[in-house]
């Protein structure tokens, strides 16, 4: 039995159903995010002589990006210590210097994703913000399979247990992480392609963008597959017995109608199209959040019951938070709008 | 006690949330109090025609918006990341009362971040009520974000009349909170002021500063009022155990002193800031000026993290991670039986008999000092490193064996910061056996 702690006494504060819907909406929020900084940089860098101007628009987006992709991730990983504290923070306890050391990369990426914005040293500051955020990907990735395998635990504390506490070197450098940063990579790329055509028809009048976007999005969608492809068929079979088959199915076939739609995108490039494509895409990331979280909650499942879990019912809180969304998307509604209208004219 | 213990040299794992959180609230007070001033400024500049204000408020804001969102928004997740790892119990304890407190705040920051870009980037695009409406929905948020993170961080020092069947606004409302909201405020404002200060002696005309110091000063002195009022309310609320932690720990003094002399300095330049205008700030005294209110928001954090000892939430947990409900159950059963990342090392990597963890007391010397050495791990270590901070053997250097073995037994009493002894007597003498060889140079 792995040293699994118990749940926080002080149980849930509202049922379980509304905590995961929390989550994987947190979790879609910050995959849109942060797709467009993991794929969105390699592709900037390596685009940047050949399309200038895609390179340069997506260098420009990267701010943005960054800001509200590290913004929503404060939600899935809010609902995750909610839901599992007691394998969230042993797995991260573990890797403690890994873990630790994801802010300081972090600040120094973001930093460099803001020189790059503003013009300095740009192919080297993006290409040096893609090589930190990739390991960071990895890192999370690394933490949230080690998170679902309690299992794996005793292995790695042994190895880095003086006397009996951890120095927290140790890095789960586990095949199932990597293919899971794969499975994201694949999506990044789709993730990207779907904001550029989205871009490319809301700035109607660009007409560099036009040339060197266009033809780039089924492009971008076909690496997306290619990478989505091998690393889900390895994947895939290591939780075949864990998630539904419509899931399976769903996940599965996701990604390739999307990259139908590139193509059709390609064929007819509008902004019906590119809209079509877009929610395409969100649905890829959509049926992707699901699937990952059914996978965590069963393969939790043999080590913890949530079911009996006491509830506290935290209803005042929750209103307020209700509350504060409401009124927050009222205001953002009033801000974007206020915006889009000044940035057309 | 039941997740594993980080144990970083020298330091200590807790020791590292300050190297985050104090750069952290420095930055988000800076947010907090700008956002106000540059409101201000701005509508006061449209108000005026003065688009040579304007110009200048510009400037100021590119750097303030970039070290905001950039630099405030990571050390904010960081304080996070850093207490999950160094004190997972407290951090799971926070998110289970105040998991929509961070819900809420969350839905806030998103308001702050967009406004602080549509204030910035659409700075000539967007008409002048719309820019300045821009600039007070970033103020007010956050400003929102600051009291709803210090109802969770008041929570901490004084957590009132809350039990762990009290929902979450008896937490949130508690006896430091009002108070810290004025000081955090206040403190805001000052911070913003004295950076302006800076920005203004290295960047302005000296008419425009002669013009902008008094008004930001003015700011700056209804933030220190605000201070000294919390200020009165933050001692008038702290528990006991929290005044006789300031009073009897020469550092908590130092900076209780240091709090208070970098304050009233504060105010008195902010006055002569508001009396006698721009002129007389030059870039050296503006910089004296923000170390001094740097000091002072260091100090000020240092004492509520120093003055919460022995508890790491007032009257729920103690700061090695055990809940005040278990302390008996742990004294009784043991510190071992309760801590399955220890009984893992013990069993596996040390070879020991299950009869030996329930008492350890029992084993040869070398084994017993073994067990010590772990239980110092997780009793000690997060509060004590070995040679560094806090240093457990210079500490004990000059004891004599009894002397250790009697602040072991009596450790609550011999020094109220500490909390008392969690485990049981077998594995106290462990504990004690271990010190004594740690002294001899024995580990």
């Amino acid at each position: 039995m792995p040293p699994i702690p118990k749940p926080d006494p002080l149980g849930m504060p509202i049922p379980i159903g509304y905590l995961f819907a929390l989550k994987v909406f947190g979790f879609f929020l910050h995959m849109v995010f942060m797709n467009l900084w993991l794929a969105g940089l390699p592709v900037a860098v390596i685009l940047a002589r050949t399309r200038p101007h895609v390179s340069e628009r997506l260098i420009a987006a990267m701010p943005f990006a960054m800001a509200f992709g590290i913004n929503a991730g404060i939600v899935p990983l809010l609902f995750l210590q909610t839901l599992y504290p007691q394998f969230f923070y042993p797995a991260t306890i573990l890797q403690a210097w890994f873990w630790f050391l994801v802010i300081p990369l972090l600040l120094i990426a973001y930093t460099a994703v803001y020189l790059a914005a503003f013009g300095r040293w740009r192919i080297l500051a993006s290409l040096a913000a893609a090589i930190l955020l990739t390991w960071i990907g990895f890192q999370f990735s690394a933490a949230m399979t080690l998170t679902a395998r309690p299992d794996h635990w005793p292995t790695l504390f042994r190895s880095a247990a003086p006397a009996g506490g951890v120095h927290g070197w140790t890095l789960y450098l586990e095949r199932e992480a990597l293919l899971r940063l794969g499975l994201m990579a694949g999506m990044a790329f789709g993730t990207v392609g779907a904001f550029l055509a989205l871009l490319t028809e809301i700035r109607q009048g660009d007409s560099r963008l036009q040339e060197e976007a266009r033809p780039l999005v089924p492009i971008l969608f076909t690496i997306g597959l290619g990478i989505f492809g091998i690393a889900g068929s390895l994947y895939a079979p290591t939780v075949a017995d864990r998630l539904p088959r419509i899931l399976q199915l769903l996940t599965g076939a996701s990604v390739p109608i999307a990259w139908a739609a590139a193509w059709l995108y390609r064929a007819r490039p509008r902004p019906a199209t590119a809209i079509i494509l877009t929610i395409l895409q969100g649905g890829v990331l959509v049926s992707n959040a699901i699937a990952r979280q059914v996978v965590q909650a069963t393969e939790l499942g043999p080590w913890v019951d949530l079911g009996k879990i006491p509830v506290r019912g935290e209803w005042g809180s929750f209103a307020m938070f209700v509350g504060a969304l409401l009124i927050g998307i009222g205001v953002l509604g009033w801000m974007l709008r206020t915006a889009w209208i000044r940035v057309r004219a | 006690m039941e997740y594993p213990v980080w144990v970083v040299p020298f330091l200590t794992a807790p020791m590292l949330i300050p190297l985050v959180a104090i750069p952290h609230v420095i930055v988000a007070q800076f947010a907090v109090g700008g956002g106000f001033l540059l409101a201000d400024s701005v509508t006061w500049a449209y108000r005026n025609g003065r688009s040579d204000v304007l110009a200048y408020l510009r400037d100021l804001a590119r750097f303030f918006v970039l070290l905001t969102i950039v630099f405030g928004a990571l050390t904010g997740v960081g304080i996070w990341w850093t207490i999950g790892l160094t004190s997972p119990e407290s951090t799971s304890a926070l998110i289970h009362v105040f998991v929509f407190g961070w819900a809420t705040e969350w839905v806030v920051f998103v308001i702050e971040i967009v406004s602080a870009f549509a204030f910035y980037y659409l700075w000539d695009r967007l008409r002048p009520r719309e820019h300045m409406a821009m600039g007070w929905i970033y103020a007010a948020s956050a400003w929102l974000s600051l009291v709803l993170i210090t109802g969770i961080t008041a929570f901490m020092l004084t957590t009132g009349r809350w039990t762990p069947e009290a929902n979450f606004f008896v937490a949130f409302f508690n006896p430091s909170f009002l108070p810290q909201v004025l000081i955090r405020t206040g403190g805001s404002l000052a911070i913003a002021a004295l950076w302006i200060g800076v920005h203004l002696s290295f960047r302005s005309p000296e008419a425009l500063r002669d013009e902008l110091v008094p008004r930001v000063s003015r700011w700056a002195i209804v933030g220190m009022l605000l201070i000294l009022i919390g200020g009165i309310g933050y001692f008038a609320v702290l528990p006991d155990h929290a005044r006789l932690n300031i009073l009897r720990a020469p550092l908590l003094l130092i900076m209780t002193t240091l709090n208070f002399g970098a304050t009233l300095v504060a105010l008195t330049a902010f006055g002569l800031g508001y009396l006698r205008g721009g002129r007389w700030i030059n870039p050296p005294e503006a910089l004296l000026m923000l170390l001094i209110g740097i000091v002072a928001i260091t100090s000020g954090e240092f004492l509520r993290e120093g003055a919460r000892k022995p508890y790491r939430i007032e009257r729920y947990i103690f700061s090695p991670g055990v809940r005040v409900a278990e302390a008996a159950l742990l004294q009784q059963e043991g510190l071992i039986a309760r801590s399955p990342w220890l009984q893992l090392y013990l069993r596996e990597d040390l070879g020991l008999p299950e009869e030996a963890l329930r008492d350890p007391a029992r084993l040869p010397e070398t084994q017993k000092v073994q067990v010590g050495e772990a239980l110092y791990v997780y009793h000690c270590s997060s509060c004590h490193a070995l040679d560094g901070y806090n240093g457990i053997r210079p500490l004990i250097q000059p004891w004599t064996p009894e002397m250790i073995a009697d602040a072991i037994r009596h450790l609550h009493r011999t020094n109220p910061a500490m909390p008392p002894w969690l485990g049981n007597e077998s594995e106290r003498e462990a504990l004690i056996a271990y010190l004594i060889a740690l002294q001899k140079g024995g580990r």
